[in-house]
């Protein structure tokens, strides 16, 4: 399918001791949900600190919406305040309060909308009592003011680091709603790219995802993309060897086996007693995961 | 409108199933524009590129039409247009019942009288 | 509202931490300046950049306090505007006082080349020598920011060791070169060359031990911060910086007073307060210790800072006075009366002071029973050791019946009724003093050290700690020539008091306890030895001989090892504390 770039990169690479991230080509559609699959340690932070200028410190170029480069982003204003970025650091300083939180971001940034930010809060059910210190928050707490606070700006793309760990199932349902809602406001132009590495809680608001391996993309793709290319195929024991030179990955029980198959080499299956079922998102990933991991690789 | 989840038939084929229905059915008429991407999308919690699949199917089946900046808009239903469409699709379910006729050794005959006999059925 | 931005640039609301930093920076140079003018000029450069320098990490400490507390991210700020206008300017301020600091230290070498000059005809105008003491430091802070912006534009500046490699090599070389043109002009002497590569060498000393102290401390947003982000491993470099850095930072001047004869009691009053002021600075920057006595807090702290100056104005600017026939030092003597007045303060400050708080500085008098009872047994024991100690030597001697009369002197002979009165009364009026040790061994390091290394290990270990820790006073004041032998003798008495120390704290959880025994060790020997006055302590000749009867007195003490609660394994209350 074809599509406009919130953000374009080429040549991204990041070396760190032990580790690199090289990205070759990368594209974050506008107007969609991205997500940023793969495990713990796998580059995603780091490529999210890149894009929102956490990081300034990696090699190739980047362009924003279609026409700014990572310079204009740093210098101008108009292009910084259009990318709200939320990590997964300690933004406040430990004295300070919820209300002093909320004032800070007021003086940082411009866009910011305050009556947004205190409705997003009720939202969200953080805790009423401004005076308490930011410090003394839960880590799911934490989060959503952090969230809050990114949600409530006039923002083009947003980039959220793993927003969805620190909540509890009811609160991730609700950030899926608001990724939505936000996607709504201005008809396809506004993009968000998150992270996560547990993409079962976010399956249903995902559009495009890259999956993240090492350091590198292994695949990336619009989900219904991916859904055609990879169907899940599940079958007796009996045609278990049969059906693991043609599967893409598979995993047996001793009643039968269940694998992840790409849909062009379905019909060397046939004669096979399977079934074929259309897989979920999360399915996917895991049998990518899988084959591409340096832990699974062994075996 | 009622998605399932886990009814087995993908969830973009049901939004355009049901649209399909609204339109073929005049609950649609022409002129009118679908709900937008988006908006449909955070109304059934589902994602945007799954709806702008079926939006997509249903621009290729030619009961809608992309306008530019305002989204989807109903066509105009040409009576001959939509049965011809119609034919596609008999010929197609037909297609494959005879390829699996062939597998199962059947002859023309007793493909007919299966026919026939299935006809007879639905009409009971 | 400004003002919560505001503190983003300084990464600390706190405004005394700002000024503590340029007062400091100034307290530095002053020390340096003493050390210019009693010790050699080369030895006195070096020492003095790796004082200023440590002096610097020290005090960035206290700046980026809010920063250490968690792992602070500076995402917010990078994702916006304004927030880089608060990076930029944090970076100001930090290159402003990356400026000060160089200029301090480049003050230093350019007296040192100065006064060095002076004798040989060269810089002889203070026109001259300001001239190359601007260029210097101009030229060093030009690198500086151009050094610093590249880093932080190409290298990410949290990440900028190579980059500070980078500085402090273009440093060092500047200098070098600018003091090389200069020393060039003075002729053909060899000697402006070994000026040189001293200066060069300074410098390069400063630089390495700033940029490497910053490279863990101050690399923000980076993970090397996590581990010190957390809590009490903060509060243990604090504690251990202000109790033993301190300590042993007043050594040189405790020896520059030393060589000049003077008496140094007051040192032994001020490095007293050291481990309590380590711990209420440590309780005090933390973030979670829950509500803490602070009338009681800053009466200490501000009783030890006190005694601290007065010990170094004791060596720069000594008076004495007569007391009794008695050489007394003027400093030594306000000190005792600060000392009174503290401890009359803190005994103020502790009955106003709510349960809460007390119990969280740990200052609550519990188990009054079983406490009064350890008092008890520590006289006892006492003078069960002096006892054994006399015996042993009686024998040794071969006069058992001199050393039994020498025993029954400390109760029969004449004046010692009014030793034993001033024992009584100035406990109430001292007991600060030993608070301020106490607080610190037993009260804040034993758990630790206990929990760490197991419970008699962990004891002795902070016996062997402590011992060291009087290594100044037992060179310079206790011992007259044998201050290793002295210093053995320490140590073996800190192991056999921090063990039965230990047992009392452990068993009565209340601090009051071995205060009142350390005050009761500490005092008891004016008894012992029928002098009321300092001298009692001082200039003892101590020998090998001496240790192994020692040991043997002290075994009163080494039997509490063998009790259950030494042998056995940290209940676990105490270790829940030390985690949370």
């Amino acid at each position: 399918m074809d599509f406009e770039s919130a953000v374009h990169g080429e040549g991204i690479v990041k070396k760190y001791k032990g580790f690199e991230l090289n990205v070759p080509v990368l594209d974050i559609p506008q107007g969609f949900a991205t997500a940023l699959i793969g495990e713990n340690g796998a580059g995603k932070s780091t490529l999210l600190d890149i894009l929102a200028g956490i990081r300034l410190d990696y090699q190739g170029s980047l362009k924003f919406f279609g026409k700014y480069n990572d310079d204009d982003r740093e210098n101008n204003p108009d292009v910084k305040n259009a990318i709200g970025y939320e990590g997964t650091g300690n933004y406040y300083l430990p004295m300070w309060t919820l209300k002093q939180g909320r004032e800070i971001q007021k003086l940082l940034f411009k866009n910011f909308d305050e009556s947004k930010y205190i409705e997003i809060c009720k939202q969200l059910a953080v805790p009423d009592d401004e005076s308490k210190k930011i410090t003394d928050l839960s880590d799911g707490n934490h989060m959503k003011i952090k969230l809050a606070g990114v949600l409530s700006r006039d923002t083009d793309l947003l980039i959220l680091d793993e927003p969805a760990s620190p909540l509890d199932p009811l609160m991730r349902d609700k950030l899926c709603d608001m990724i939505r809602e936000y996607l709504q406001r201005d008809e396809g132009k506004k993009s968000v790219l998150f992270s996560t590495h547990n993409i079962a809680d976010m399956e249903t608001v995902t559009d495009y995802a890259i999956i993240v391996e090492n350091g590198r993309i292994v695949e990336q793709a619009f989900v219904e993309d991916l859904k055609e290319k990879y169907v899940v195929v599940k079958g007796e024991k009996v045609d278990e060897e049969a059906a693991r030179k043609v599967l893409y990955s598979i995993s047996s029980s001793n009643y039968g086996f269940e694998g992840v198959c790409l849909s062009e080499r379905l019909n060397e299956l046939a004669g096979l007693n399977t079934v074929v079922e259309q897989a979920t998102l999360s399915q996917i990933c895991v049998a990518i995961m899988k084959q591409n991991s340096k832990l699974y690789g062994v075996n | 409108m009622i998605i399932s989840q886990t009814s087995g038939v993908p969830i973009y084929q049901q939004i355009a199933d049901s649209f399909r229905a609204d339109i073929l059915e005049g609950r649609l008429k022409e002129g009118e524009y679908l709900p937008s991407i988006r908006g449909l999308a955070r109304d059934l919690k589902i994602s945007v590129i799954t709806t702008m699949k079926s939006y997509e199917m249903l621009e290729q089946e030619g009961l809608v039409t992309a306008v530019q900046g305002k989204g989807y808009v109903v066509n105009a239903q040409d009576g001959n247009m939509l049965k011809e469409q119609h034919m596609r699709k008999v010929e197609e379910g037909l297609m494959q019942a005879i390829g699996s006729a062939r597998i199962a050794g059947l002859s023309e005959n007793e493909l007919i009288d299966t026919l026939k006999m299935l006809l007879t059925l639905k009409e009971n | 509202m400004k003002r919560i931005l505001s503190s983003y640039k300084v990464f600390t609301p706190k405004l005394y931490r700002i000024l503590g930093v340029y007062l400091g920076t100034l307290l530095m140079v002053l020390v340096s300046l003493l050390f210019m003018a009693m010790a050699g000029r080369p030895i006195a450069l070096l020492v003095t950049a790796v004082i200023t320098a440590s002096a610097d990490i020290f005090l960035d400490l206290f700046v980026f306090m809010g920063v250490f507390s968690k792992d602070f991210d500076f995402g917010l700020l990078r994702n916006s505007t304004e927030g880089l206008k608060v990076l930029k300017a944090g970076v100001l301020g930090d290159q402003i006082r990356r400026f000060l600091q160089i200029a301090v230290v480049m003050g230093i070498c350019g007296m040192a080349t100065y006064s060095y000059s002076l004798e040989n005809g060269f810089m002889t105008t203070p026109f001259e020598y300001g001239c190359v003491i601007a260029v210097l430091v101009l030229t060093i802070y030009t690198c500086n920011t151009l050094v610093l912006n590249f880093t932080r534009k190409h290298l990410n500046y949290a990440e900028g060791l190579p980059g500070q490699m980078l500085m402090t090599a273009i440093e060092g070389v500047a200098v070098a070169g600018v003091l090389g043109l200069f020393m060039k002009e003075g002729g053909a002497d060899p000697l402006p060359l070994l000026v040189a590569v001293t200066v060069l060498a300074v410098t390069v000393t400063y630089c390495m031990v700033e940029r490497i102290g910053n490279r863990y401390l101050l690399s923000f947003g980076g993970k090397k911060m996590e581990r010190f982000g957390k809590d009490n491993v903060k509060k243990m470099v604090i504690f251990l910086l202000i109790a033993f850095g301190v300590d042993f930072l007043m050594m040189p001047v405790m020896y520059l007073g030393f060589q000049k004869d003077i008496d140094l009691s007051v040192f032994l009053v001020a490095q007293m307060m050291y481990p309590a002021c380590g711990v209420v600075l440590a309780k005090l920057t933390s973030y979670n210790e829950g509500k803490l006595p602070k009338f009681s807090y800053i009466t200490i702290l501000v009783t030890g800072i006190i005694t601290m100056i007065l010990a170094v104005l004791n060596v720069t600017s000594p008076a004495t006075i007569d007391a009794n026939g008695q050489a007394m030092t003027v400093q030594f003597l306000i000190a005792n009366y600060v000392i009174i007045v503290g401890t009359i303060l803190l005994i103020i400050a502790l009955s106003v002071t709510g349960k809460e708080q007390r119990e969280n500085a740990g200052f609550r008098f519990h188990n009054a029973g079983k406490s009064v009872l350890f008092m008890a047994l520590f006289f006892v024991l006492y003078f069960a050791r002096v006892i054994i100690i006399c015996i042993i030597g009686g024998i040794a001697e071969g006069d058992m019946a001199g050393a039994m009369s020498e025993l029954t002197q400390i109760f029969t002979a004449e004046g010692q009724g009014m030793l034993w009165l001033n024992v009584v009364i100035n406990a109430p009026l001292t007991f600060i003093m030993f608070l301020g040790e106490e607080y610190g061994w037993r009260y804040f390091l034993q758990p630790v050290m206990q929990k760490k290394f197991g419970v008699l290990p962990g004891t002795i270990l902070l016996g062997i700690a402590w011992g060291i820790w009087h290594v100044g006073a037992d060179f310079l004041y206790y011992s007259d020539g044998t201050g290793i032998q002295m210093l053995c003798a320490q140590i073996v008495t800190c192991i056999s008091l921090g063990i039965f120390f230990g047992y009392a704290y452990m068993k009565t959880n209340n601090i009051w306890v071995p205060v009142m025994m350390h005050y009761l060790n500490n005092n008891l020997i004016m008894v012992l030895s029928g002098d009321a006055s300092t001298e009692a302590m001082q200039g003892s000749v101590v020998s090998w001989s001496d240790i192994p009867i020692m040991i043997a007195g002290a075994a009163v003490f080494w039997l509490f090892a063998l009790t259950p609660t030494m042998r056995g394994k940290l209940s676990s209350k105490k270790g829940e504390t030390e985690n949370a």
